[in-house]
């Protein structure tokens, strides 16, 4: 049977670090690609070359 | 010529995984990065046509990352000869701050990203050539070339005079003239720059059995090579006149500086061995980054100014 180590508390420390950075990334992304959609709307409806 | 892979069995990669922000974002190279950037930027706004500016900071966005991935991958790469070179023992992976595994992990996802990011939110074009420079930088230089042939950075130079191209393929869809020149005073100026850099650090490189061309032929050879890549900066610089990207301001400066870059040159060829020549060397390396971004700059001022070109 294979032998499950808890995390020690500096690890829940640093997990929970990289998830907070990854969660930043992700809704950067998000907001990348929300404006970046509403630019090419606006640049469709003035009829620019998108 | 070629020079089988090297063999480090004095060289343990420590186990890592305590990586910090700072440590990830080293991995990236943001000197190199930051090059990169600019001349993405000289691309981008060279680039004949226009581009919404949110739709070009995307770009360089992408153009960061994909370079940043690259970075990544070349460390992952190259851990076991960066741990015995001193200019980049202190890196992550050698240093033991980062697992090769993580490198490449994370490597991996940046690069993925950039290309459909840029893909997606640019075009398919400068996504497929953003791809393609990832792929030259990683597969053909780092993998392919940087162990076995002398010739290395001459081929390898490419990868790094992509941006500038990729840039401007997200601003017209296509590859023209214009973005070739610029390309080419990239290449043209990759081997005299690392060159200069390899005759002073020729120790490091011989460590790590990297085949330099002044471990494999010699160092008058070297000093003759930089000479003769100097001489073709010449013609080479001239490309974006021609082209009908630069103008008369370009034209004056980037012909002043590629003269004075010329003369170091000729002074490397010409210094006796020892300490005087290696101040040539530390001369024309310092001075060559000074040139590229000078020459990209007035490149970058004439069109900021709307300046009218010569052709």
């Amino acid at each position: 049977m294979t032998e499950i180590k808890a995390f020690t508390p500096e690890d829940l420390k640093r997990r929970r670090k990289r998830a907070t950075v990854m969660a930043i990334c992700l809704a950067a992304l998000l907001v990348i690609v929300f404006i970046t959609t509403v630019v090419k709307i606006y640049q469709a409806a003035h009829g620019v070359h998108v | 010529m070629s020079i089988e892979h090297a063999e480090f069995s004095d060289v343990t990669l420590p186990l890592g995984g305590q990586g910090t922000a700072s440590d990830y974002f080293a991995l990236l190279k943001p000197r190199v990065m930051s090059l990169v950037i600019f001349t993405a930027i000289v691309g981008l706004v060279a680039a004949p046509g226009h581009i919404h500016p949110w739709l070009g900071f995307i770009t360089i966005l992408c153009i960061a990352l994909g370079a940043g991935a690259s970075g990544a991958l070349n460390m992952w790469y190259e851990a076991d000869i960066d741990a015995v070179m001193k200019r980049t023992a202190k890196r992550p992976i050698p240093r033991g701050a980062i697992e090769p595994g993580e490198a490449l992990g994370f490597g991996m996802t940046l690069a993925a990203g950039s290309v459909v990011m840029m893909g997606l939110l640019v075009n398919w074009q400068s996504a497929a050539l953003l791809l393609f420079t990832i792929f030259f930088y990683v597969v053909i230089y780092t993998i392919g070339l940087k162990r076995f042939t002398p010739q290395n950075i001459v081929i390898g130079g490419a990868a790094g005079a992509f941006p500038p191209m990729v840039a401007w393929v997200a601003v017209t869809q296509s590859v023209d003239l214009g973005s070739i020149a610029l390309f080419l005073l990239i290449f043209m100026w990759t081997p005299p720059h690392f060159w200069a850099l390899a005759l002073f650090r020729e120790g490091d490189y011989e460590a790590a059995n990297i085949p330099m061309l002044p471990n494999v032929a010699g160092r008058p050879e070297t000093r003759k090579q930089i000479l003769i890549y100097s001489l073709l900066l010449v013609p080479t610089v001239a490309l974006p006149v021609l082209t009908g990207t630069a103008g008369l301001l370009y034209a004056a400066g980037a012909g002043f500086l590629t003269l004075v870059f010329l003369k170091a040159a000729v002074d490397i060829y010409r210094a006796p061995e020892g300490a005087v020549s290696d101040k040539a060397c530390k001369h024309l390396f310092g001075f060559s980054i000074y040139w590229l971004f000078a020459v990209f700059s007035l490149i970058l001022v004439e069109r900021l100014l709307n300046l009218p070109v010569l052709m």
